[in-house]
């Protein structure tokens, strides 16, 4: 069946507008009323060639019937710096479903990522779908909700505005402020752009007396959520309560790595919960050699072990942890788990229980700021 | 300001049973109108004066004004019989909300279980409310959802048959069954009528051509759920598959423990997600002792740690790890993290990074399944 397929081509910038109707076409098929992706996601279909790029297409007779879109991210966590693409846009029309366009999308997306060099990539969607492909369920962090109650606990060492982001300015000093918990690498430009998603909305602290913001957030209102935050950690907690106040409760994902920010969150929330994220271990070199900063962090002395990760069609992959040692062969799906958990190393098929070092280095930490999902 | 109440707690009797019931049902109706009767939802827990005795109460002029029920189980995980007491039908009157009863209650239950040698309790209410108390948000496992396209992918090697649970017979030889995953010991003529909660369903997994039953399942049909299991693996697949097809999608929640199960269900389920818990260590020094035979096997040669909990009052408790060793002084929320996770021992603040050995033997496992939720 697969044969009569066409192949997968990169989609132009003069694909755009057919893109985005089809698109359109076949999740409002799924979710009648479903929003059109520039308005959901403008910073990905800004009119750029680069931007086009991003996706992979299948024509019949001349007409998209199959899409998947790969943005590539460079993640900021715990003193690391990976290159993480998101996969997203994945849509096939009806009249192909069944066919192997979307495997054969998939392929050509993974194998184009290897080629970009990613060390790992993300998506959002569902298990049976994507698992056959490598992607895994890891836990990425806590969603903590403020209630308004909660909310109304907020001191006034802070004054917090609010504006829309289509009317907001971020700064050069706001933007550079993002360093102080995980980001994803952006540019002011793009960024810019990107904190428009969903009416989103600046929220800005500052002191009392001083027009200098201590923190700021970008939050969806129509979801209660902030997407992302940055600035000093009683500045964000100050931020979230006045949005739990302002929106009737919300909700706030902080990654582990942010540890002061959680503690706080934690020891104020009215809920919490665990957030997963669906990982694909894209190349196992990649993605130890830029956690490097972390793993030595806490690699035992004298230790070392050889993770070969084992790929579709018999190839496989190896990666050193400290200078090596023994072999670790799992697949991409169990090379996942095992290096994001939650579980213990040693808790994952086909890791000898004798390598206990390997609980003290892993799980890797992952996030993804709702904000940057795709 | 109000004034606090000043009653003393007490021991609820069989002959109370009428008006604690009416009781719960007024103040839990006043926020969700619709929400059953107790006797409805926990038939087990209201039946003798043992049961009635689990629950204390307030009262203002004769009339039960506050009242917390504290249900002591045996949880059988890993290889280890871990005593631990769910804690339920946490109420009180709004006349007298804000009035320090249900701190009262609660302090109460919590002193009722240290004497009575429980080593931890569990309940699912919010964070803000019970965190102050002790109880904190820890792992409890992994939550499996299955759409009804994948239940049909179900073969037809065992039948299933189907019952309402108040018409089910339990036999000497399906109670048996009950040993190849986590459980709560339970005794049969109690267990009849726990299974009879939420008007649940019995279902029993039988190979084509024989009688012999290869696993069950008590399914809450209203939630959709898989809320106790037991059997083999396929067996245990195969009665979720079929609930998926029956109620057009189906979930099943499995302890990290029970490792096979997890495996077949993370292979074939649409979703998971992570679900936790509040946990409240009741004693550091019973939680040791009981998992025992879990930390034993996971403990690196010649390590070993003394746990110190800090308790309300200035007191403190002590247990050993190994031999015992480094000190680590936490309060009982901070223990709850340590022991339970998911976060790395290591991770837990006042936790060194020097005790990486710890990440090896925590967290421990802990889940109790739906069927014994109060």
């Amino acid at each position: 069946m697969m044969d009569n397929l066409p192949h997968p081509e990169m989609a132009h910038r003069g694909d755009l507008p057919e893109l985005l109707d089809f698109l359109h076409r076949v999740f409002s098929e799924r979710t009648p009323g479903h929003a059109r992706f520039e308005d959901i996601s403008p910073d990905l279909f800004r009119d750029s060639e680069e931007k086009a790029g991003r996706f992979l297409v299948l024509r019949d007779e001349g007409r998209i019937v199959a899409a998947a879109g790969s943005h590539p991210s460079t993640l900021n966590i715990a003193g690391c710096k990976i290159s993480a693409i998101g996969l997203g846009q994945v849509a096939t029309a009806p009249e192909m479903t069944g066919r192997g366009g979307m495997t054969r999308l998939l392929n050509a997306t993974i194998a184009r990522m290897k080629e970009e060099g990613a060390a790992v990539s993300w998506l959002g969607g569902r298990r049976d779908r994507y698992g056959r492909f490598g992607w895994e369920y890891i836990l990425s962090g806590y969603n903590y909700s403020i209630s308004e109650k909660i909310g109304h606990s907020a001191d006034d060492s802070f004054l917090v505005s609010q504006e829309k982001c289509e009317d907001a300015v971020i700064t050069e000093d706001m933007f550079a402020m993002r360093a102080s918990c995980v980001y994803v690498s952006d540019s002011l430009e793009n960024y810019s752009v990107r904190i428009t998603r969903k009416a989103g909305e600046l929220f800005m602290a500052h002191g009392r007396n001083s027009s200098s913001p201590v923190a700021w957030a970008v939050a969806s209102p129509a979801e209660k959520r902030i997407v992302e935050y940055s600035g000093a950690v009683e500045g964000i907690v100050k931020i979230v309560k006045t949005a739990a106040v302002r929106l009737g409760g919300v909700s706030a994902f902080v990654s582990p790595v942010d540890k002061g920010l959680n503690e706080r969150l934690r020891a104020e929330s009215s809920g919490v919960g665990f957030a997963g994220q669906m990982l694909l271990v894209v190349s196992i070199r990649k993605t130890v050699e830029q956690y490097a900063p972390y793993i030595e962090a806490r690699l035992p002395k004298g230790f070392g072990v050889t993770l070969r990760m084992s790929l579709p069609g018999g190839g496989f992959e190896e990666a050193d942890i400290g200078s090596g040692g023994a072999v670790v062969e799992l697949d991409r799906k169990s090379m996942v788990r095992l290096l994001f958990g939650p579980e213990r190393a040693t808790d994952i098929p086909g890791v000898n229980p004798s390598l206990v070092q390997l609980d003290t280095i892993f799980p890797l930490p992952f996030c993804i700021q709702p904000l940057f999902s795709v | 300001m109000k004034e606090i109440h000043k009653s003393l707690p007490e021991k609820a009797t069989l002959a109370d049973m009428p008006e604690l019931l009416d009781f719960l049902k007024g103040v839990f109706s006043a926020n969700n109108p619709t929400h059953p009767r107790f006797e409805w939802l926990y038939p087990d827990m209201f039946l003798d004066e043992g049961k009635a005795g689990r629950h204390l109460v307030l009262r203002r002029g004769g009339k039960i004004v506050s009242s917390v029920g504290t249900y002591p189980l045996t949880l059988n995980t890993a290889g280890c019989k871990v005593t631990i007491a769910g804690v339920g039908q946490v109420a009180t009157s709004q006349e007298m909300a804000g009035r320090g009863c249900m701190s009262q209650l609660l302090e109460a239950s919590i002193a009722r279980m240290e004497e009575e040698g429980v080593a931890l309790s569990w309940l699912s209410g919010r964070h803000d409310r019970y965190g102050r108390f002790g109880w904190e948000f820890v792992f409890r496992g992994y939550n499996h959802s299955f759409i009804e396209k994948i239940g049909r992918t179900a073969d037809d090697s065992f039948h299933v048959t189907q019952e309402k649970c108040t018409d089910a017979v339990m036999t000497d030889e399906l109670f048996a069954m009950r040993g190849s995953n986590s459980y709560i010991s339970d005794t049969m003529a109690n267990y009849s009528v726990v299974m009879q909660r939420s008007e649940a369903e019995l279902w029993v997994a039988r190979p084509r051509g024989s009688s012999e039953p290869v696993a069950w399942t008590i399914v809450f049909p209203g939630a959709k759920k898989l809320a106790e299991y037991c059997g083999t693996v396929d067996g245990i697949l195969h009665l979720v598959k079929v609930a998926a097809v029956r109620f057009g999608g189906a979930s099943v929640f499995a302890s990290p423990a029970d490792k096979d199960l997890n495996e077949r269900l993370r292979a074939e389920s649409s979703g998971m997600t992570f679900g936790g818990h509040m946990l409240l260590v009741v004693s550091i020094k019973k939680t040791l002792e009981q998992y025992t035979p879990y930390i034993n096997s996971r403990l690196p040669a010649g390590f070993g740690a003394t746990l110190r909990m800090r308790l309300p009052g200035g007191r403190c408790e002590e247990a050993s790890i190994g031999g015992g060793g480094p000190v680590v002084e936490l309060d009982r929320k901070l223990m709850a993290r340590l022991l339970f996770g998911p976060e790395r021992a290591t991770q837990v603040p006042g936790v060194g990074r020097d005790l990486a050995s710890l990440d090896t033997v925590l967290p421990l496992p802990c889940s109790l399944p739906d069927l014994y939720h109060v």
